[in-house]
C-alpha cells in the first residue's frame, strides 16, 4: 500500500471523526446556549419586575398579578405564565381557568421548593417548551441590611413563585439553522483544512521521498553517482543532502572496493597457496623419515615433525622449548654443544653434521644434521631450521661393510700368500713325512724331523684356514646338514682339548631342529674355533656349553650358542675381535684369524653372529643360521 | 442532717433565683436571626462570660420589663424598639440615633485607626473622598476630618442629599482623589450605590474602601473595619461599664480591633500595590 493511500486512510477517518465529535459537542452546546439564552430572557423579565411582583403578591389579588403575568408572557414570547403560592395552588394564571388549581407534579414541586430560579426543558402537548420559575420575595428590607449582609439573603419572606412556560419552537428552529450553518462551515473548513494538509504533506514529504526512492532505485541498479535535488533545509532536505553525499562516497569507494576485491582475491589465493604449502609441508614433514625441526636463536625447539618420536622417542610437544643440545649423548655433549654454539654465533649453515644423541630409552642414536640459520631483514639471527637424518643403521652398515672390505682385502692377500706357500709347504711336509717314516727308532733326528712334520702340518692347517678365509678353499660347497650332527662332530674334536684344560664340556642340543643348508666343515670349523677360544679364556678351567635351539628372534633361524665361564672380553675390545689378525694371545699362539674366519663363514651362510660378554663372568657367542623350509625334517 | 438539707435547699434556691434575676437584668434583642447578628451575639457572650436571654424580632416580640437593666440591641429594628425608661441600651450594628441612655457600638473603626490602616494600605494616599448621607454620621465625619489633618491627608467630604446624586458626585471627583472611602452609613450603602461606586472605582482605577469585609468580597478594593464578633465583644465591655454606673463620656464606642480585608482582583485593577508584606498584614484576602 502506497504512503499516499495510507495518508488518505489516516486523514479521512480522522477528519470524519473530528467533524463527528465537533458536531455532537456543538449541537449539545448550541442547544444549551440557546436554552440558557431563553431562560435568561425569561428570568430577566421576572427579575426586572421583582418589586412589582412582590407588591402584587403582597396584595394577593388577581387584578394586580394578571397584568404582570400577561406582560411577562408577551415579553418572553411565552405560552403561559402563572403565580403560585408555596402550596402549589395557582393564585393567578394567564389562562384564568387555571386559577385555584393545585399542581403537584414533580417539576412544579421542585420549582416551588427552590430558593433560586429554575428552568427545565419539557414537552407539553408535543411542543418543546422551556419552563422557568422564579421565587418572589417580600420587599421588606431593613435599611441597613445591605450594609450588614453585603447583599446576601437575609431571611426574606417567600411570597410565592412565578412559573412561565415559553415555546421553544422558534428557538429550536433557530438552533437548527445555526447548527446546519455551523456544520456546513465546519465541514468546509475542516475538510478543506484536511485536504490542504494532505496536499501539503504530499507536496512537502511524499514528493521528496519519491525522488529519494527513484535515486535509491538507481543506486541499487549500480548508478552510484545518482543525485537528487535538495529542495528544502528541513529534515527531508538534510536527508536528500545525505543521500547525495552517500552516493558521492559510494562512487569514490566503489573504485576502492574493486581494488579491494582484487586484493582480497589475491590474498585469498595467497592464503590458499599458503595453506596448500603449509599442508604440503605438514604432509612432507609428517611423512618424511627425516626429522624436520626449527629452533629459536637460543636453540630451543619451536617446531618438530612427528617422526622425532620414531627417531628419538620423544613426542614433538615434548621437545618444544627444549634446547637441541639437551639431546646430545653424554660422551659428546660438551664437544657438540660448543661446536653448535659456535656455528650459531657465526650463523653458519650446518651441512651433514653427524652428532650422537640419546634416545628417550637411553640408546644412542646417530643423527646427521643439515640446517640453515633463519635471519631477519636486519641480519638478526631468529633461529635455525633443519633436518636430522637417523644414520645409526647406516653407520652400522658402513662399519660392517668396512669390516667386510677389510676381510676381503685380507682374504685376497691371504689367498695369494697361501697359494704360494701351499706348494712349498706340501713339499716340506711330504719330504718330512717321508723321512720320518724311514728313520729308525732312537735316531737322534727323529725329534727334529717330527717337529718339522708337526709344524708343517700346523702350517698347512694355517694355510688351509687362510684359503677358507679367502674363499679360495675348495671345501665351500653347501648341503643340507643336521646342526646337531655337525655339533657332535665338532664336540668330538674339542673334547680332548677340554679335558687337558680342565674344562667341562656341556652339550645342550635342541631336539627336532630343522636342517639347514650349510657347509658342514665350515660350521664345524666355526664351532671349533669358538670352542678353542673359550678354552683359552678359561686358563683355570671352567664350563664350556654348546647349545643349539630354534631361534625365537629372528624367527626361521637355528641358533648355536657357545658359552664359557672365562675371563670375558673387555668392552673396548668387543668391537675389534672380529678384525683380522686382532688377537690378545701371546705372540705365536694365535694368528688373529680365528674369529675373522668365524665371522666370514657365518655371514657366508646368510647368518649372523652376536657377542655377549661380561668381564670376569664369561662370554657367549650366538650364531643364527637361516633355515630353509624345503629342508624341514 | 436536717440543717444541712435545709442549707442546701436554700443555696440552690438562691443560685436559681440569682441566675434568673441576673439573666433578666441583661437581655439581647436581635432584629432577626441573621447570621451576622448571631455572630455579634456570640462575640458579646464570649466577652460577657455567659449566655444571656435573647429575642429574635422576626418571630417574637421582646418582653422587656422594668426589671431589665440593660438591653443589647443588634440591628436597626432592635435599636428602634421602645424600651422601658430606666433600661439602658447598648446598640450594635446600627446608626446612633437614640437618647443619652443609649450607648452605640460603632460599626466604623475610630478615624485614627482608619487612617493608620489606610496609610498602610496605600502609602501614596493624599486625597480621600468620603461619602455620607445620614445625619447620624456627622460626628463621625467630623472626627475623620480631624484625623485626616493629623495624617496629612486631604479629606474630600461628599454629603449626599439622596442616592440619585451619587453619579454626579462621582463625576465631580473624577481624577481629583486618590481613593474613595465609604463609611457604614445605612442610608448610603445600598446595592445600587455600592455597584455604582464599585464600577466607578474599577473604571477609573481608584481604590474603593468599603465598610465591611462582605462588601470587599463583593468587589470593593479593601476594607478597614471591625468584625461583627468584635462589635459584640465591645458591646459586652461597654455594658459592663454601664452596669457599674460609671460616668459615660461619650455615647459612641469604637471597637478595639480593626481588620484589613483585600480583594486582590479589585486591587490589581486599581492603583493599590499589593505587596507580600501587605498580604501578610491583611486579616482576610479574597482572590
Amino acid at each position: 500500500m502506497k504512503l499516499v493511500t495510507k495518508l488518505f486512510l489516516f486523514f479521512i477517518p480522522l477528519t470524519l471523526l473530528f467533524i463527528g465529535v465537533v458536531v455532537v459537542k456543538s449541537r449539545s452546546s448550541m442547544h444549551g446556549i440557546l436554552l440558557n439564552e431563553a431562560y435568561l430572557r425569561g428570568l430577566s423579565q421576572v427579575s426586572g419586575n421583582a418589586q412589582a411582583f412582590s407588591r402584587a403578591f403582597e396584595a394577593g389579588t388577581e387584578s394586580s398579578l394578571l397584568p404582570l403575568l400577561q406582560s411577562l408572557k408577551e415579553q418572553t414570547n411565552g405560552v403561559q405564565a402563572a403565580a403560585f403560592d408555596q402550596s402549589g395552588r395557582v393564585i393567578t394564571h394567564t389562562n384564568v381557568a387555571e386559577k385555584n388549581k393545585t399542581y403537584t407534579d414533580a417539576l412544579t414541586i421542585r420549582m416551588l421548593r427552590s430558593d433560586i430560579p429554575v428552568f427545565q426543558e419539557t414537552v407539553v402537548n408535543g411542543e418543546e417548551s422551556l419552563v422557568i420559575s422564579a421565587p418572589v420575595w417580600s420587599d421588606e428590607e431593613e435599611k441597613d441590611s445591605f450594609l450588614i449582609s453585603a447583599g446576601d439573603m437575609v431571611h426574606k419572606r417567600r411570597l410565592g413563585t412565578i412559573i412561565s412556560r415559553m415555546s421553544l419552537v422558534r428557538t429550536l428552529q433557530l438552533e437548527n439553522r445555526l447548527f446546519f450553518r455551523q456544520i456546513s462551515l465546519l465541514i468546509i473548513s475542516v475538510g478543506g483544512l484536511s485536504l490542504g494538509l494532505l496536499a501539503f504533506t504530499i507536496w512537502i514529504i511524499l514528493r521528496p521521498l519519491g525522488r529519494l526512492a527513484v535515486g535509491i532505485t538507481k543506486v541499487s541498479k549500480g548508478q552510484y553517482g545518482t543525485l537528487v535535488p535538495v529542495s528544502s533545509n528541513d529534515e527531508l532536505g538534510q536527508l536528500a543532502g545525505l543521500f547525495n553525499r552517500m552516493t558521492e562516497t559510494l562512487v569514490n569507494t566503489t573504485v576502492s572496493r574493486d581494488r579491494l576485491s582484487v586484493e582480497v582475491a589475491e590474498r585469498k589465493r595467497a592464503e590458499e597457496a599458503l595453506l596448500y604449502s603449509d599442508a604440503r609441508f605438514r604432509q612432507v614433514s609428517s611423512q618424511s623419515g627425516d626429522w624436520i625441526w626449527e629452533t629459536d636463536a637460543e636453540g630451543r625447539y619451536t617446531y618438530s615433525s612427528p617422526v622425532v618420536e620414531t627417531i628419538l622417542g620423544y613426542k614433538p610437544e615434548e621437545l618444544i622449548g627444549r634446547r637441541f643440545y639437551d639431546l646430545f649423548a653424554p660422551g659428546e655433549k660438551e664437544r657438540l654443544t660448543e661446536a653448535c654454539k659456535a656455528a650459531f654465533a657465526r650463523k653458519e649453515i650446518l651441512t651433514r653434521l653427524p652428532n650422537l644423541n640419546l634416545h628417550k630409552n637411553g640408546q644412542e642414536v646417530i643423527l646427521e644434521t643439515t640446517a640453515s640459520p633463519v635471519v631477519s631483514d636486519s641480519g638478526t639471527l631468529l633461529g635455525y631450521r633443519g633436518i636430522d637424518r637417523d644414520i645409526t643403521e647406516r653407520r652400522k652398515l658402513e662399519a660392517a661393510m668396512l669390516q667386510s672390505e677389510k676381510l676381503s682385502a685380507v682374504g685376497q692377500l691371504a689367498a695369494g700368500v697361501a697359494h704360494e706357500i701351499n706348494n712349498p709347504l706340501g713339499i716340506i711336509l711330504g719330504f718330512a713325512q717321508s723321512v720320518v717314516k724311514r728313520i729308525k727308532e732312537g735316531d737322534p733326528l727323529t725329534l727334529p724331523l717330527k717337529t718339522i712334520e708337526r709344524e708343517a702340518v700346523r702350517c698347512k692347517n694355517l694355510v688351509q684356514n687362510l684359503l677358507v678365509f679367502s674363499r679360495a678353499s675348495k671345501g665351500d660347497r653347501q648341503e643340507e646338514v643336521d646342526v646337531n650332527a655337525v655339533m657332535d662332530g665338532a664336540l668330538s674334536l674339542v673334547l680332548a682339548q677340554t679335558k687337558t684344560h680342565s674344562v667341562e664340556l656341556v652339550s645342550e642340543l635342541g631336539a627336532g631342529l630343522p636342517k639347514i643348508r650349510a657347509n658342514q666343515t665350515q660350521i664345524q670349523q666355526v664351532v671349533i674355533n669358538l670352542a678353542n677360544n673359550a678354552i683359552d679364556a678359561m686358563p683355570n678351567g671352567g664350563i664350556l656349553t654348546i647349545r643349539t635351539a630354534l631361534a625365537e628372534n629372528p624367527p626361521g633361524h637355528v641358533e648355536i650358542r657357545v658359552r664359557d665361564t672365562g675371563t670375558g672380553i673387555p668392552k673396548n675390545l668387543q668391537k675389534k675381535i672380529f678384525d683380522p689378525f686382532f688377537t690378545t694371545k701371546e705372540v705365536g699362539k694365535g694368528t688373529g684369524l680365528g674369529l675373522s674366519l668365524v665371522y666370514e663363514m657365518v655371514h657366508k651362510h646368510g647368518g649372523d653372529i652376536a657377542l655377549s660378554s661380561e668381564e670376569g663372568k664369561g662370554t657367549e657367542f650366538t650364531i643364527s643360521l637361516p633355515v630353509h623350509l624345503a629342508t624341514k625334517p | 442532717m436536717k440543717q444541712r438539707a435545709a442549707f442546701a435547699l436554700i443555696l440552690i434556691f438562691y443560685l436559681l433565683t440569682g441566675l434568673t434575676g441576673r439573666a433578666q437584668e441583661v437581655v439581647a434583642v436581635l432584629s432577626s436571626d441573621s447570621q451576622y447578628y448571631l455572630e455579634a451575639l456570640r462575640g458579646f457572650q464570649d466577652a460577657w462570660g455567659q449566655s444571656i436571654p435573647s429575642f429574635n424580632m422576626r418571630i417574637e416580640t421582646p418582653v422587656i420589663t422594668e426589671k431589665t437593666k440593660l438591653v443589647v440591641a443588634f440591628g436597626g429594628k432592635a435599636n428602634t424598639l421602645r424600651y422601658p425608661a430606666k433600661t439602658l441600651v447598648v446598640s450594635c450594628m446600627t446608626s446612633a440615633e437614640g437618647g443619652n441612655r443609649y450607648l452605640y457600638i460603632s460599626m466604623a473603626p475610630s478615624p485614627g485607626q482608619v487612617f493608620s490602616k489606610l496609610k498602610l494600605l496605600q502609602p501614596s494616599l493624599k486625597r480621600l473622598a468620603i461619602f455620607w448621607a445620614s445625619d447620624s454620621m456627622a460626628d463621625y465625619i467630623r472626627q475623620m476630618r480631624q484625623a485626616s489633618f493629623s495624617n496629612n491627608i486631604e479629606l474630600v467630604e461628599i454629603k449626599l442629599e439622596n442616592s440619585d446624586t451619587v453619579p454626579d458626585q462621582l463625576r465631580n471627583i473624577q481624577s481629583r482623589v486618590d481613593a474613595i472611602f465609604l463609611p457604614p452609613d445605612p442610608l448610603l450603602v445600598n446595592i445600587s450605590n455600592f455597584a455604582t461606586i464599585k464600577d466607578f472605582s474599577s473604571a477609573n482605577h481608584i481604590p474603593f474602601y468599603a465598610p465591611t469585609e462582605g462588601l470587599v468580597e463583593k468587589g470593593a478594593t479593601a476594607s478597614v473595619a471591625s468584625s461583627f464578633s468584635e462589635m459584640g465583644r465591645s458591646a459586652a465591655l461597654a455594658a459592663r461599664e454601664l452596669l457599674k454606673g460609671l460616668p459615660q463620656t461619650t455615647t459612641l464606642v469604637y471597637p478595639d480591633k480593626v481588620r484589613i480585608a483585600i480583594n486582590l482582583t479589585a486591587a490589581r485593577n486599581s492603583t493599590l500595590k499589593v505587596t507580600p508584606e501587605l498580604i501578610h498584614e491583611a486579616d482576610k484576602v479574597f482572590p
